[in-house]
């Protein structure tokens, strides 16, 4: 039975060797490459690190001009904007998944969730225009209006450019809606149907359904996708970048201009011209690429785990 | 009937899933231009044992297996494995004609997935001659060139017996060809066997008793993973020698 | 029992009225691109570079043609490493490397643009010591290849297990069922997946701002800075003159046209996928 191994035997294990390569080296560039960003990053900010140390990540002055650096405004930025929008998007993200999940019929569903698609596809650039031309002035006149109501002159006076945190705040919880949405409603559709079906045979509203066997039976799923939100968040770049002001010192209310970690980098990064300063933005880079990947692979473990039970 | 030669041994074959083991044992002697029916109830590793002499067991994940099969005399683990599956054919449970392919394409599809390319007049002339010898070439003449998946159910079946005896295989495994199929469409079958045994060897596992009793000269039958007998089926229905056999037979396991 | 019943209403009327919310803020959305864009559309805008500064009139000619160049390099880029990583995800099922592989791609799904961006500074353009549509090209890649590995493993997911094993019946080497039986079968949802993340490579601004870097004129070389539209909107935007704001919005339209087609034809394959299928 042994087989003489003709040409085209030959000609397939050539291909199937170069097939095995390849397959093989794609899988290991992928891995490599956190390891190259990590690597890259951290040399090319190594200036900072000489100058400042680990006290950049609390230092709290930001100055380009006596070439002082500490990322701690924008650490703080960073968080208050990605929590803030977070905590406004999540009820009516959770509100969609559940209308999704257990109200809409079918023939309801599927256009909001081609919208749902159509506006998570929308490029952060265009909510950044449309934060800067008709949501700011909307921001504007409500800080007015709020400076008259407290009797704060300050407010009135200094919160008339309506850009800053609050501004941010808001976009960002318009741009992470749809992602988060479409996670929690992904995680509500493996509700085994009899588990529902059960405790509506009890003589359980919908609503008591819902509560009592649908949210618990997510609640790790949930908490999975909430994470990869805030991860979502904390990274989004240019809408901030347009609406959020720039400011360079630690803000006092939400009404500041301020920075984020990518807004800092994406509106100073030209401008920077000495090493030192241009060190600091990369290692604002690397802090940010740091929270990143620790917060994606964080919430993938909680999600595949949620899976599993 | 003079004694046949042996096509197909296998000596002590043992297979896992995991930690499951799911065959024990297993040593038979195939015979050449037969048909041997594999039978036994569900999950006694019929299924299994086909899909060991062929190598598809060890592409479940965590699978396991142990033991050795001689082909013509040959141990099977010193051939490549490509090789192993030219000379031992399979057709599956359900029939799975490549969806991208034409009826003419499904026919040539070992050729073309193995990389071996035909003359036009060659390949014209495998495709009819095997699809005769399915019965399907009148059926499928003016078909020829529209999707596999197009033909109906009984006649993709065939299709696929088609593909796996072009390629000229010793070995033919059948997975239980039928169970998907209607009555008509499995009679069909059941008669081109006794014209495929000529030419080939065959396998063919099956959960029914009838079938098995009406295409087979040998039978194999399994229960929880071992060979509890072994013969001609003749000689297995009338008078087996194992008492499970023999409960099976009168319906104690259902 | 009736204030479970009235709590029962309630949040029914509530769940709705998000969507509803979300439906409304897109409609607002949509509706400022559309009467803004269209307002200071002609054909100028469409073939001319942008007008010398303090001139009025031009278009971003040259940035349709920077995020057409820009995005098909970058796809043709990272096409293979993408679909390869995927590949050997679906083939290796199971396995330790397999999911540390997959993990990654997710990571690296979740690194933030800018992020990207900087990497393709320090890595590229501050090593040829100059800014160029290639370096914008390569750090979108970055940006593809993870989504395309995770496609292309969801799609071969998809392929029936029979219709390998039926290949491999035949005495078909792997390479060989991978290429005509799965990708062939699963050719259409790849195809879709392609275009998903081309689409949303063309909206990224962030990973050009320092690499492609942006210009004025209609630039065909790879070698040379070059515009792209969320380049443009992003400058024009932030720019005090209204005219190039107006410009903005415009380029907007046109880039968002752009994204819907993409994906529309994304949809459409998607489609006749499943009615393969079925």
């Amino acid at each position: 039975m042994a087989v003489q191994p003709s040409r085209s035997d030959r000609r397939e294990l050539v291909r199937e060797r170069a097939f095995t390569a390849a397959g093989l080296t794609a899988a290991v560039a992928l891995v490599t490459t956190i390891v190259l960003f990590l690597v890259q990053l951290f040399i090319t900010s190594r200036a900072s690190r000489a100058a400042f140390g680990i006290p950049f990540l609390w230092r709290s002055e930001w100055n380009p001009v006596t070439e002082q650096f500490g990322a701690l405004p924008m650490i703080i930025g960073t968080l208050i904007t990605g929590f803030g929008a977070l905590l406004i998007s999540t009820p009516f993200a959770l509100g969609i998944a559940i209308f999704l999940a257990d109200y809409a019929g079918k023939k309801a569903a599927e256009p909001v969730k081609y919208l749902i698609g159509l506006l998570g596809g929308l490029p952060s650039v265009i909510f950044g225009l449309w934060g800067l031309f008709v949501l700011v002035p909307i921001v504007s006149r409500f800080e007015v209006w709020f400076g008259k109501l407290v009797g704060s002159e300050a407010l009135v006076a200094s919160g008339t450019t309506g850009v800053g945190l609050l501004a941010a705040i808001l976009l960002l919880a318009i741009m992470i809606l749809p992602f988060s949405a479409s996670l929690i409603l992904e995680s509500l559709l493996v509700v085994p149907m009899e588990l529902k079906e059960g405790a509506l045979a009890l003589g359980a509203t919908k609503w008591d359904t819902i509560q009592n066997v649908e949210l618990p039976y997510v609640r790790r799923s949930m908490v999975g996708a909430l994470v990869l939100s805030l991860g979502r968040a904390l990274g989004e770049t240019m809408a901030v970048t347009m609406v959020i002001g720039n400011g360079m010192r630690l803000p006092h209310s939400l009404f500041d201009p301020a920075n984020t970690l990518a807004s800092a980098i994406a509106n100073q990064f030209l401008e920077a011209t000495s090493p030192v300063y241009i060190a600091s933005l990369i290692q604002l880079a690397l802090i940010l690429f740091v929270i990143a990947i620790v917060i994606n692979i964080a919430a993938r473990v909680i999600l595949r785990r949620g899976v599993q039970q | 009937m003079e004694e046949p030669s042996i096509v197909l041994e296998t000596q002590k074959i043992n297979a896992w899933f995991g930690k499951d083991q799911v065959l024990f044992d297993v040593s038979a002697h195939i015979p050449k231009n037969r048909v041997t029916a594999i039978m036994g109830p569900s999950g006694c590793g019929k299924t299994t044992f086909v899909r060991t002499l062929n190598g598809l067991h060890l592409m479940t994940p965590g699978a396991r297996s142990s033991g050795t099969v001689l082909l013509e005399g040959t141990d099977t683990s010193t051939m490549d494995i490509v090789d192993v599956r030219k000379h031992i054919g399979m057709v599956f449970q359900r029939p799975n004609p490549f969806p991208t392919m034409t009826v003419y394409e499904n026919v040539l599809a070992g050729y073309r997935l193995t990389g071996q390319r035909l003359a036009r007049e060659k390949a014209d002339q495998i495709v009819e001659t095997t699809l005769n010898k399915v019965g399907l070439w009148t059926e499928v003449q003016t078909k020829l060139f529209k999707a596999g998946t197009s033909l109906s159910g009984g006649q993709q079946q065939r299709l696929c017996i088609a593909r796996t005896i072009a390629m000229e295989p010793a070995v033919v495994l059948f997975d239980e060809p039928t169970s998907a199929l209607d009555p008509k469409s499995t009679a069909i079958i059941e008669e081109l066997l006794s014209d495929l045994k000529s030419e080939y060897s065959i396998l063919f596992v099956t959960h029914g008793l009838q079938q098995a009793a009406r295409i087979s000269d040998y039978v194999a039958f399994f229960m929880l993973g071992e060979l509890v007998e072994f013969g001609e089926t003749k000689r297995v229905f009338v008078g087996p020698q194992d008492k499970r056999t023999e409960d099976y037979l009168s319906g104690k396991y259902g | 029992m009736t204030a479970r019943k009235l709590k029962n209403s309630l949040m029914g009327f509530l769940v709705a009225a998000s969507a509803g919310l979300l439906i409304a803020v897109l409609a607002v959305i949509v509706w400022h691109i559309f009467i803004s864009g269209v307002r200071y559309l002609n054909w100028d805008f469409f073939t001319k570079a942008p007008a010398p500064f303090g001139e009025s009139g031009g278009g971003v000619f040259n940035a349709i043609v920077g995020t057409f160049l820009i995005t098909l390099v970058a796809a043709a880029i990272g096409t293979p490493f993408g679909m390869f990583a995927g590949i050997y995800v679906a083939e290796h099922r199971g396995q330790r490397f397999a999911d540390i592989v997959r993990l990654c791609a997710d990571a690296l799904q979740g690194i933030p643009s800018i992020v990207i961006g900087i990497f393709g500074y320090t890595f590229l353009v501050a090593r040829f010591r100059s800014y160029s549509a290639l370096s914008a090209s390569v750090a979108l890649a970055f940006m593809f290849v993870p989504t395309t590995a995770r496609v292309t493993e969801e799609v071969l997911n998809l392929v029936p297990s029979g219709l390998k094993e039926a290949a491999y019946a035949l005495g078909a080497r792997r390479s060989s069922v991978v290429w005509n039986v799965s990708i062939k079968t699963a050719a259409a949802g790849i195809t879709s997946g392609l275009l998903t993340s081309m689409a949303r490579i063309a909206g990224e601004t962030a990973p050009l701002l320092f690499t492609a870097f942006g210009s004025r004129y209609i630039e065909w070389n790879m070698l040379r800075p070059m515009s792209a539209l969320p380049l443009q909107i992003y400058i024009y935007a932030s720019s005090p003159y209204p005219a190039l704001q107006q410009q903005a919005w415009s380029a907007a339209f046109v880039l968002v046209l752009l994204i819907l087609l993409l994906q529309f034809g994304a949809k459409h394959l998607i489609a006749r996928v499943l009615r393969v299928k079925a």
